[in-house]
């Protein structure tokens, strides 16, 4: 073997000026394949480190299918907990709780749909570089510090700048009407990434909570890590510590008809007589993501007194199964409000009724049963009381007795945000009922929606996946490159192995003749080329270590070409960086395209006829 | 059975569909230990008839021993082993490999035999020092001339011991000092180390140094005398 070596690295002297061509094409194309592949490399990962240290972080935790539809109802409706459960795990940097609320922000001169982000002014900071990115006016210094934070291209598309007024329009936890509220900017921010800079509005989290009806419920907790390297092992510890965030319900389904089909109801309620599920929207809305959900309604059951005054002067004491709904939902469930009967002079008369009594407050709706025991009439007012709140309602009409879940005893259906408004003091159902498709396969369903409730901890990649994609993308397109690259380089390594084989007949005859096998011969040729590709391969690294090396240093300046690279998150100066698997990749290709490229000749070399090898000169 | 044996051996080279006998049948023997050379005009076949005993070619038709074993029947792999182990060859133009010393010319057929490298090279060194080529040990073919190259390629030729040396006009190339020079050693050789040779030439000098004359014309044998 060492013999074999001898000859083929002796070999490669004979045509000196040959074998400095070919090696120096070589060395030219590893060192373009390399130094292209390191700009790659840099681009992608500081375009990721970019996204993370903006606004992304290493991991997320939210709501099971929020990323999927953000909705600002799709919340941890438990903060404190959560945030006290994440505290304290291995490799933890820094976590930002968040709130996110689609809002329309309107300056004097123009308007804008924007993103709303309630962010907690000092842990942020642990997580994105926000102080640092706000190029004129200030960062928050205070939880409940007025004003908000807007990216650079928002206030010149709504041409405001620091200390100028915007209002937005936004919707709250709780629906209805959108709300209105008014900010001054307090400063503006530079991200570096187009899409933020032109569409999310920061404020302090305590203000975000007040304004959208969110307190102690987050949409996002931002996560950093210690080190890169380590978020898996964040990511497993989180996910250990949040496992117990998944509500355990109790389902009941039964069968229904409506219209003469056949479909599954399902009743979903805490365990425990009584027990409320608190802040239901965020279990409905994961609910209705759900394609075999048809509708969904919230229901509230509380025991109360009613109290009425009747015309005589007197005042007649029931107690009463209320029942808080939301008519539009209710309706679509149960025709619950199709069956209300209203006196014909009612203003409710001719009017589609569960929309007008969900667009209305203050409104009951009698069982037959309540009604005259409290001898009330559509018109009169009665008061629930709990012995220490009293609610006032207009009894709007009466329904017939029957009604399923009071069991009999008299009932009163109100609004349900009059009902917890009023007793829970925070948005309660004790119940969540479920309308399934009549395809819908029961067993299934069930467990798909309780699967789809509790926490979600997820890393960058799975977030935003487009981001690991484009690194894939630069990833194969540096190794198409080099692919390019090597293979104009074969064909070189191959030219000259067969020439240097042509030139070679007759002594590769001898060495034939006197007892070398056809594959050392084989062998020899391969070898030869190997040697041309590896002292090209060696004298490219080291070319693209001394260039890559300057520049990591320096840094690159593309910023000719900033406004494109922006919009992608790309950095203008870059620092070329180089992987070990960028090397080995590079090492291992021209290993093998110098074999490659040497087969044929080698094999002309294998195969050569020695007595007709002989007779050339 | 003799050393080396031919029976009825031919060879037809077709070309443009003109087939050219070089070879019409030799039937050949040979025993251990001679120094013979195949003389003739050029265009005989001696060329073709030591190229197939060296098992460089293959014969048409007509079977070969050597060392009674039959080698017309040899895989290409089993005919290297063959030329490895059992046979040496000298050419007309010495053809050592240009990249490698006097030294390291002859020790590649020990290489390629894996014998041990000390081995290997005290054996090497010897027999160039036994052949007056002790001063030359370390240079390459083109620094040296070309008797000193013919020497180092019989050196080749017989390091490992082979049953047989074919030397194909091993002069041809030689002024006739040098080449007097080297058939003395060649001779040397062959009465000292009982090395069987068998060369092909046209020079009479050459012829001189011969124990046996076999005469080749035209592809057939037609004379074969033991000189005393």
């Amino acid at each position: 073997m060492r013999e074999f070596f001898k000859i083929a690295w002796r070999n490669l002297g004979r045509n000196l000026r040959r074998t400095v061509i070919i090696v120096v094409a070589v060395a030219l194309g590893v060192w373009g394949g390399l130094v292209s592949m390191s700009i790659f490399n840099s681009l992608g990962h500081q375009m990721v480190n970019n996204f993370i240290n903006s606004s992304l972080g290493h991991i997320q935790i939210h709501i099971k299918g929020y990323v999927k539809n953000p909705s600002l109802r799709l919340c941890m409706t438990d903060a404190d907990e959560v945030l006290s459960k994440i505290k304290g795990a291995d490799h933890l940097a820094g976590y930002a709780p968040r709130i996110y609320g689609f809002a329309l922000a309107q300056s004097a001169r123009n308007s804008q749909g924007v993103m709303m982000v309630g962010i907690d002014p000092v842990m942020e900071p642990t997580v994105t570089r926000i102080r640092q990115i706000v190029k004129s006016g200030s960062y928050f210094t205070a939880n409940d510090d007025p004003g908000v934070l807007i990216g650079k291209s928002l206030a010149s598309k709504l041409k405001v700048d620091v200390g100028d007024k915007l209002s937005f329009y936004l919707q709250s936890f709780e629906g209805g009407e959108d709300v209105v509220e008014s900010f001054r900017i307090r400063g503006i921010y530079e991200s570096g990434i187009s899409t933020i800079d032109k569409s999310v509005v920061y404020l302090p989290l305590q203000r975000a909570e007040k304004i959208m009806k969110m307190e102690n419920r987050l949409n996002e907790i931002a996560i950093k890590v210690d080190q890169d390297k380590n978020v898996e092992l964040l990511k497993a510890d989180l996910k250990n510590r949040l496992s117990n965030e998944k509500p355990k319900l109790l389902m009941q389904a039964q069968k229904e008809r409506s219209d003469g089909k056949e479909f599954d109801l399902l009743k979903i309620r805490e365990p425990g007589a009584g027990n409320l599920i608190l802040a239901p929207e965020a279990m409905g809305e994961s609910f209705k993501r759900n394609p075999n959900v048809t509708n969904l309604a919230l229901r509230l059951e509380l025991p109360l007194a009613a109290v009425h005054r009747t015309r005589t002067g007197g005042e007649k004491y029931l107690d009463l199964q209320v029942f808080g709904l939301e008519p539009v939902n209710e309706n679509k469930l149960s025709g619950i409000f199709d069956r209300v009967e209203i006196p014909a002079k009612s203003w409710l008369k001719g009017t589609e009724m569960d929309k007008e009594l969900e667009a209305n407050q203050g409104w009951v709706v009698l069982g037959e049963s309540a009604a005259q025991a409290l001898e009330s009439e559509p018109g009169d007012t009665i008061r629930l009381d709990s012995g220490d709140k009293i609610l006032s309602l207009e009894v709007i009409g009466k329904l017939k007795d029957g009604l399923e879940e009071s069991s009999g005893k008299p009932f009163a259906v109100v609004s349900r945000s009059d009902l917890w408004r009023t007793f829970v003091s925070r948005s309660a159902a004790s119940e969540v009922a479920v309308k399934l498709k009549e395809s819908a396969e029961l067993k299934k369903t069930q467990d798909e929606l309780l699967s789809g409730l509790g926490l979600e901890v997820q890393d960058w990649k799975e977030i935003w996946p487009f981001l690991d994609q484009y690194i894939q993308i630069l990833n194969y397109t540096n190794l198409v490159l080099l692919l390019c690259i090597y293979i104009i380089i074969a064909f070189g390594i191959a030219n000259t192995m067969i020439m240097s084989v042509f030139e070679r007949v007759r002594e590769l005859g001898i060495l034939k003749a006197i007892g070398t096998s056809p594959r050392q011969l084989f062998g020899m040729v391969i070898m030869e080329s190997v040697m041309l590709a590896m002292i090209g391969m060696a004298l490219g690294g080291l070319a693209s270590a001394i260039t890559i090396g300057v520049w990591a240093k320096k840094g690159l300046d593309l910023s000719m070409f900033a406004a494109g690279l922006e919009a992608f998150g790309f950095p203008t100066v870059i620092y070329p960086m180089l992987t070990l698997k960028n090397i080995l990749t590079a090492a291992v290709l021209a290993f093998g395209i110098a074999v490659l490229s040497a087969i044929y000749p080698a094999i002309r070399a294998s195969r050569l006829l020695v007595v007709q090898a002989l007779r050339r000169f | 059975m003799a050393h080396l044996q031919t029976q009825g051996i031919t060879k037809i080279y077709k070309e443009n569909d003109v087939a050219t006998n070089a070879l019409a049948g030799v039937d050949f023997k040979m025993d251990k230990g001679e120094f013979t050379a195949l003389f003739g005009p050029s265009g005989s076949g001696k060329t073709t008839l030591l190229n197939i005993i060296g098992g460089l070619d293959r014969p048409s038709n007509g079977k070969l021993w050597l060392s009674d074993q039959e080698i017309t029947t040899l895989s290409d792999s089993q005919l290297s082993r063959l030329r490895l182990f059992k046979v040496g060859f000298v050419f007309q133009a010495y053809n050592l490999i240009p990249v490698l010393t006097a030294l390291e010319n002859v020790e590649y057929i020990l290489i390629l035999q894996r014998v041990p490298k000390k081995d290997r090279r005290e054996r090497s060194i010897k027999l160039l020092e036994q052949l007056g080529l002790g001063q030359l040990i370390n240079k390459k073919p083109t620094e040296m001339s070309g008797g000193q190259q013919q020497r180092v390629a019989v050196a080749r030729a017989i390091v490992h011991f082979p049953e047989l040396v074919l030397a194909d006009e091993p002069t041809a190339n030689l002024d006739s000092k040098t080449a007097g020079e080297l058939m003395d050693m060649m001779a040397r050789l062959n009465q000292e180390n009982h090395i069987t040779f068998l060369f092909s030439t046209h020079d009479h000098m050459v012829m001189e140094h011969a124990k046996r004359l076999v005469e080749l014309r035209d592809g057939k044998i037609t004379n074969d005398q033991i000189r005393n």
